[in-house]
This record gives structure tokens, C-alpha cells and sequence, in this order.
């Protein structure tokens, strides 16, 4: 039995054990290195992807919601002049995300100059847990700059459901 | 973290509504204006962007959330008047593990005029920065400083938390404790912070002091598994304390606390029993090591535990029941070996490391925090590394395997799309030098008549009043038709056929009744003539932006087709071929160190194993050499 104790120590140290942060200083410093070139390598690529695809003004379709809203967003499904352009489900992270003031692209793309119709559907699920769908259809106008659209999901407080507001920018 | 403009004002208005209730329906009126198509301007611009890097952020996409941080700084949008950014991005790089970089943003942050909480938010991401790097005094000196002042209630725990942590590392117990005492407990960090509070003054030999801190983490609230794994942790490393300090009934009280079916039952029961036998009572401790037993065999405690109740039985003198359980110890200590090298073989094939990556790259950490569940299981490998996998050091270093992995995804995809793109390039200038000359040629031409059209429709004038003196101008199509045909026929009656007095005051009954009908439905006419006439404008208008449009797609058409973006795109091969060696060997090199790590434990395991088949099989042979003996004394006897 007394052969017990130096394994209670060990289970108690190791179970004691501090937070401590080591590395192999060379392979630190190569990781490091990595990284810095990874993002620079990939932010350029990006922008001259952006040049190549996005050579004439496009236009960005935004998803925001309202901050700390009890209603939960499942799907989006995104139409332009009735051709389906964009759909996203959401994971509970993704709408945490939404929820704290982030903001989605959901469409980025080159449409032709002239009027269109925007046409979204949201599933979602109010404070109790019931699930519902609802439309909403927007119409506007691209001119020579770029366009930018923000699509608002915001608490009905009537319905205890989610509705539409729609904020568009033009870039002179 | 700063707000964007825009963000501000949303909650200064929000704010105002909340604060005044006599006006909150005004805000909402003015939130409800539909207000169109507004000018994009950089504060707009730059909204809807952060907006982006925060989703990202808080999607735990860090990589992505940088990039997107940096792209907007290389277009200009970000700048040295967005702190937020600036801040942001610091954060985000000591997160993705470049302090360098961080630290530059921070030392520009502080040199300039910014607000106060700003400020102090930027200190408190340098001193956690130097925390980080082991730098405990310089951190210690920003956090302890009136630097500090202005930080939202969250960001002030997390320096009281910091402050207490470094102090503990320093052994200043009686400052750390002080610092601590103002955390909240009921949060994750509160809870570790007071775990290693309790550990490190019971390794610094303050034990009384030590197990009041564990005992008031065992008394905590909360009900997340993570809040009562760290309860379970802190009553056995307080039960285990007493014990080695020889307190069996402190010990089994604080052993008795741990769950049943928690991560560290397994601990506990072996502690319990020991408890148990120190106080001289045999007969409570086998329970709990036979239940021990009944355990994963893959348990280092439940593997003390296959010995210690056999022990047991032989010190009851229970002789079979002992050599029995001997018998039971060796063979799975057998199989435990046989597991054990199989574990060893496994991980020496190669692509262990890789297997540990979570489906989903932005998945918070696989590695120490959703591991128990894991080592709960059949999987014998987990079971065996569950301590390894634990440690900070392998975490530490299996978070760089992870984000070194991304990179070399990131560069498999950009080595995937980079022909593709090349290729879009080469067919977008060849159709660009085939449709710009016809499409240029077309586009004069209907200049001229988008222009021609706005000027007809701006002097296009609908008179502000009805006037029956032109009945054409007020009558619909139909009527209008039919006000030119008696019009005409009025004029050339007397040449015509059938000219008597009688059709002539036919006819000009009819005329006064069709007069008649256009100055009854004039009003309505009028309306539609006025919408018609705003509709024109309105599609007029369009077609101008429309032509603006095409005229500003032909230029920057003209501009690709004498841009350098073909030969920028294939100086990235090269980029990407680099990288992608670097990434390699890192990637190697990292796995290899996580492998030794790994062989180095189960080596140990396995001399440990070893050790314990060898006791059990003396133990057998023991009680079998006395139970011959036994019987040749009984034959002697008889």
C-alpha cells in the first residue's frame, strides 16, 4: 500500500497543473513567419480575385439582425428577378454572430444597370419555439457605381416574429 | 471594443428612446421613414464592413475575419482614423499568435489622441499581450497602473483576473488572493482562476489556505459541465490534499463530493478506497475499488484499482476471491498492453495528427475543452493521452497544428483556383477585344437617343389646369381618335356626300356629346396623364443611368484590356509554391513533436503496465506457493 502514495502525488500534480505556455523557440519563430506570409499572401490574392471578377461596380446584399433578438433565424433564401442567387442556414454560432452586430454578405455579384426585384425568405422560429416563413420583395435600381444593400431582420414586436427593413447605397 | 460611427448613433437613438418615454415614438417614426437610395459614403462604407470582420469574429473565423481587416486597410478603408479596426485587428493577431505584430499596432494606437476607453482597452490588450509572453512584471506594471481606468466592467475582471494569475505565478498568494476575491466565481474564468489559486498555495506549502479556496469552488453555483467538471476537479484535488496530509475524514468528505459518473469518478473511487483503508476499514474500501474495477480498463486509476482490490480480499482473508481478482488484473493489464501497442503502432503510421481536426475549422477548440467527453468512450487511444491532451503545452501546440492546417488548406484552394482564374482572365480580354469596338460603335449612336428622349421628356409640360379649349389634350386615346375624326368631317362637310342640314346637326350633337364626355372624365384623364408623365421621367432617368453605367463599363473594359492583372496573377504560383513547402515541413515537424510527446506518455504507460503485470503474476504465484504450502502442512498434520 505504501507503494500508493508516490502515485497520489503524481495524480495530484497533475491535476494541479498551472497554465504554462512553451514552444520550441525555432518552430515558434518558423510558425510565425508562416502566418505573417499566409495573410499577406491571401489578402492580395483576394484583392486581385476581387479586380479579376469585379472589374465593373457589383453589387452586395447584406443580412444584418436586430441585437440580443429572442427570435431565432434558420435559412435565408435569397432571389433576383426570380433567379435564386443565395441561400444560407444558419448554425447556432452563425446567428450568435448576427445577433452581436455582425453583418452578412449574401450576395456579391455584376448585375446589369436598370430596375430589379429582390425577393427574400426567411424560416425562423419565435421566442416559443414555432416555426414560421416569411416573404418580402424590395425593388431597386443599379446605376454606374456600386450598389449596396443592407437587409434588416428585425424583431416584430406585434407578431413576435421577425420582419424586413431594407437600406440601399449608391457609390457615386 | 470602439463602435463605428454609424453603430453609435443607432444606440444614441435607441438610448434616447429607452431614456425618455415621451419621445420614443418619434424615434420610431424616424426609423420607419423609408428613407432610399443614400450616397455611399466611407462612414456607411466602412459600417457595413466591420459589420463583416465582426461577424467573422464572432463566428470564430479569426483567419478570415484578419483577412477581410486587411484587405479593407489595403483599399483604404480601414485607416488611422478607425481605432476600431486598428484595436481589432490587434486582438485578432495576438489570438492568431503574432505578437509582433499586435504590439506595433498597440505602441501606434497609444501614440495618438485617442478616447479614453479606447485607450484603456489598449493597454489592457498590451499587457495581456506581454502576459502572454511571459513578460509578468512589464504586464503587471500597465495593469496595475491608473492606465487602466475607463475599462468597461467585463474588460476591468479580466485585468483583476490577469493581475491575480500573475501574482499566483509570482507566489504573492496574499496579493493574487486579494485581486481574485473580486472576481465573480460564477464565471468559467473566475472558476480556473480560483482551481489554480487553490493548487498553486497547496504546492507553495500553504495548504490550510489552499484547500479553503478549493472547498469554496466546490460550494460555487453552477450547472454547465464545464462548471461541474471543475467542481469534481477541485473536491478530489482537495480530498487527495487531506489524504497525503493523513485527514481520512476531511478526505472522505471532500472525496465523497465528486460525481459518480464525472470524468474524475475514477480518481475518486481509488481515493475513496485508500480513505477508506487508512481509517482501518477494509471492508468499505473494496466496494469502491470493485466498482473501480467494473470501470474502463483503460483508466490508469482504475488499472491501480484492479490490485488494490484483490489486496483487499486477501487482507479479509478471502483467498480465492484474491487469487481470482490477481488473475483478472493480469489479464487485462495483458490486454491493456496489447491496446497500448496497438496505440503506439497507430500513431507511428502517420496522419494521427490530422485526425484530430475538427470537421469545421472555426469550431472552438477541440482540444482541452471537449475532450472529456471523449476520453469517457471506447476509444482506448483518448483514454491513454487523456492527460497529454490536457496539458496546456499540447494544446498550445495543436492550436498551431490547426491553424497551420487552415493555411495550407487556404493555399490548396488558391493553388486550385489560380489556373482557373488565369483562364478568366485570358477569355474575359478576348471577349472584351471582340465586343469593345462593336459595342462602343452601338453605344454613340443610342447616346444620342437617350439623350434626344430626356430632352423630348423634359419638354413634355402637363398644364396645371383643365382646358376645354383643346379637348385633344384632355381625352383619352379612344377619344381623342374620335374627337379628330368629327373634327375632320366638321371641315369638309359641305364636300361630302349626304351633306343635309339634318346629318349637320347630327353631327355636331355628336361633337358636343363626345365634348361632353371628355370634360366628364377630364379630371381622371388629367391624373393618369400626370402619372404617365412621371413614369416617363422616372424610365427616362433610368435609361440615363443606364447609359452612365455601360459608358463607365466600356472604360474600365478599355482598362483591362491594357491591365497587368495576368502577369500579377501568375506571380502568385511562385508565392503559393513556397508557402506551400513551408507549410509542409511545419506541419511535419509539428506532428512529429506532438507524436513524441505522445509515444513519450504511452512509454511510460506502458513501464508502468509492465510493472503492475509483473506484481500481479508474484501475487499469484505468492498465494499459490501458500496454498501449497498450506495443504502440505494439513497433509503433514494429518
Amino acid at each position: 500500500m505504501k507503494a500508493l502514495l508516490p502515485l497520489f502525488s503524481a495524480l495530484l500534480l497533475s491535476l494541479g497543473s498551472l497554465a504554462h505556455a512553451a514552444d520550441d523557440n525555432g518552430l515558434s519563430e518558423r510558425i510565425r513567419q508562416l502566418k505573417s506570409e499566409a495573410l499577406n499572401l491571401n489578402r492580395d490574392l483576394t484583392l486581385l480575385e476581387k479586380e479579376l471578377l469585379y472589374a465593373s461596380p457589383q453589387t452586395n446584399i447584406f443580412v444584418s439582425v436586430d441585437v440580443g433578438t429572442p427570435i431565432r433565424l434558420v435559412d435565408i433564401n435569397l432571389t433576383i428577378d426570380g433567379e435564386h442567387v443565395g441561400y444560407h442556414f444558419y448554425t447556432d454560432q452563425e446567428f450568435q454572430a448576427l445577433t452581436k452586430g455582425g453583418i452578412q454578405r449574401l450576395y456579391s455579384g455584376n448585375l446589369t444597370s436598370g430596375r430589379h426585384v429582390l425577393e427574400a425568405t426567411i424560416n425562423g422560429y419565435d421566442p416559443q419555439g414555432k416555426d414560421y416563413q416569411k416573404t418580402t420583395s424590395y425593388t431597386f435600381t443599379k446605376g454606374p457605381g456600386r450598389k449596396m444593400i443592407e437587409m434588416q431582420v428585425v424583431d416584430d414586436l406585434n407578431s413576435h416574429q421577425h420582419k424586413f427593413k431594407f437600406r440601399e447605397w449608391n457609390q457615386q | 471594443m470602439t463602435q463605428p460611427p454609424f453603430r453609435r448613433w443607432l444606440s444614441g437613438a435607441l438610448l434616447a428612446a429607452c431614456l425618455t418615454p415621451a419621445y420614443a415614438a418619434k424615434v420610431e417614426f424616424f426609423d420607419d421613414v423609408p428613407v432610399g437610395p443614400q450616397p455611399l459614403t466611407d462612414e456607411e462604407h466602412r459600417y457595413l464592413a466591420f459589420g463583416e470582420v465582426m461577424y467573422d469574429y464572432y463566428r470564430n473565423a479569426d483567419f478570415q475575419a484578419i483577412n477581410k481587416l486587411l484587405v479593407n486597410k489595403q483599399n483604404a478603408l480601414f485607416n488611422q482614423e478607425t481605432d476600431y479596426a486598428q484595436l481589432l485587428l490587434g486582438d485578432l493577431y495576438v489570438s492568431y499568435g503574432l505578437p509582433d505584430k499586435a504590439e506595433v499596432i498597440f505602441n501606434e494606437l497609444l501614440k495618438k489622441d485617442i478616447v479614453t476607453r479606447t485607450r484603456a482597452q489598449t493597454w489592457l490588450h498590451k499587457a495581456e499581450l506581454h502576459y502572454h509572453e511571459g513578460r509578468l512584471d512589464k504586464a503587471a506594471m500597465i495593469l496595475d497602473s491608473d492606465k487602466m481606468e475607463g475599462l468597461k466592467p467585463e474588460d476591468d475582471a479580466k485585468r483583476r483576473l490577469m493581475l491575480a494569475n500573475i501574482m499566483m505565478k509570482q507566489e504573492d498568494f496574499t496579493g493574487a488572493l486579494d485581486y481574485l476575491y473580486s472576481v465573480p466565481v460564477d464565471t468559467d474564468e473566475g472558476r480556473y482562476a480560483t482551481y489554480n489559486m487553490g493548487v498553486a498555495l497547496i504546492r507553495a506549502g500553504h495548504t490550510k489556505q489552499g484547500l479553503k479556496v478549493l472547498h469554496s469552488l466546490v460550494d460555487a453555483g453552477g450547472n454547465s459541465e464545464q462548471a461541474l467538471a471543475l467542481r469534481d476537479r477541485a473536491a478530489l484535488a482537495a480530498g487527495l490534499t487531506e489524504l497525503r496530509d493523513k485527514q481520512n475524514d476531511a478526505a472522505r468528505a471532500s472525496l465523497s463530493q465528486v460525481r459518480s459518473q464525472g470524468p474524475f469518478s475514477e480518481d475518486a473511487l481509488l481515493a475513496l478506497g485508500l480513505a477508506n483503508y487508512r481509517a482501518g476499514q477494509v471492508r468499505k474500501a473494496l466496494p469502491l475499488w470493485l466498482e473501480a474495477v467494473r470501470r474502463s480498463k483503460n483508466h490508469p486509476s482504475v488499472q491501480e484499482a484492479l490490485m488494490l482490490a484483490p489486496r483487499a480480499y486477501e487482507e479479509l482473508g478471502a483467498m480465492p476471491q484474491a487469487l481470482a481478482g490477481y488473475q483478472y488484473a493480469a489479464q487485462a493489464y495483458r490486454q491493456a498492453l496489447k491496446d497500448l501497442q496497438r496505440t503506439i503502432d497507430h500513431i507511428n503510421k502517420g496522419g494521427w495528427a490530422e485526425a484530430m481536426l475538427p470537421k469545421n475549422p472555426n469550431e472552438n477548440g477541440l482540444l482541452p475543452a471537449s475532450i472529456d467527453g471523449l476520453a469517457q468512450g471506447d476509444n482506448k487511444e483518448l483514454a491513454y493521452l487523456y492527460k497529454l491532451f490536457s496539458s496546456n503545452e499540447f494544446a498550445q501546440r495543436f492550436k498551431h497544428y490547426r491553424q497551420v492546417h487552415q493555411i495550407k488548406d487556404m493555399l490548396d484552394h488558391w493553388q486550385q483556383s489560380l489556373p482557373a482564374l488565369q483562364e478568366s482572365y485570358q477569355i474575359q480580354q478576348q471577349q472584351l477585344r471582340q465586343a469593345l469596338p462593336k459595342v462602343r460603335a452601338a453605344m454613340s449612336g443610342m447616346i444620342g437617343r437617350q439623350e434626344q428622349l430626356t430632352r423630348d421628356s423634359n419638354a413634355l409640360v402637363v398644364p396645371d389646369r383643365l382646358d376645354m379649349s383643346h379637348p385633344e389634350d384632355l381625352g383619352n386615346a379612344g377619344q381623342a381618335i374620335m374627337w379628330d375624326r368629327i373634327q375632320s368631317l366638321s371641315q369638309q362637310f359641305d364636300h361630302l356626300p349626304g351633306n343635309s342640314q339634318r346629318n349637320k346637326a347630327r353631327l355636331q350633337r355628336l361633337r358636343g356629346l363626345l365634348l361632353w364626355d371628355i370634360a366628364n372624365k377630364a379630371q381622371q384623364q388629367r391624373q393618369q396623364q400626370e402619372k404617365d408623365h412621371s413614369d416617363l421621367n422616372q424610365d427616362s432617368n433610368i435609361l440615363a443611368r443606364r447609359v452612365a453605367a455601360v459608358r463607365l463599363q466600356i472604360s474600365d473594359a478599355s482598362l483591362r484590356t491594357h491591365d497587368d492583372l495576368g502577369q500579377r496573377l501568375q506571380q502568385q504560383e511562385t508565392r503559393i509554391q513556397t508557402l506551400q513547402k513551408q507549410t509542409s515541413n511545419t506541419l511535419q515537424d509539428l506532428e512529429k513533436s506532438m507524436r513524441d510527446d505522445a509515444l513519450n506518455v504511452l512509454q511510460q504507460t506502458q513501464h508502468r503496465l509492465a510493472d503492475q503485470l509483473a506484481e500481479a503474476h508474484l501475487a499469484i504465484a505468492r498465494l499459490q506457493d501458500s496454498s501449497v504450502s498450506e495443504r502440505n502442512k494439513q497433509g503433514d498434520g494429518s
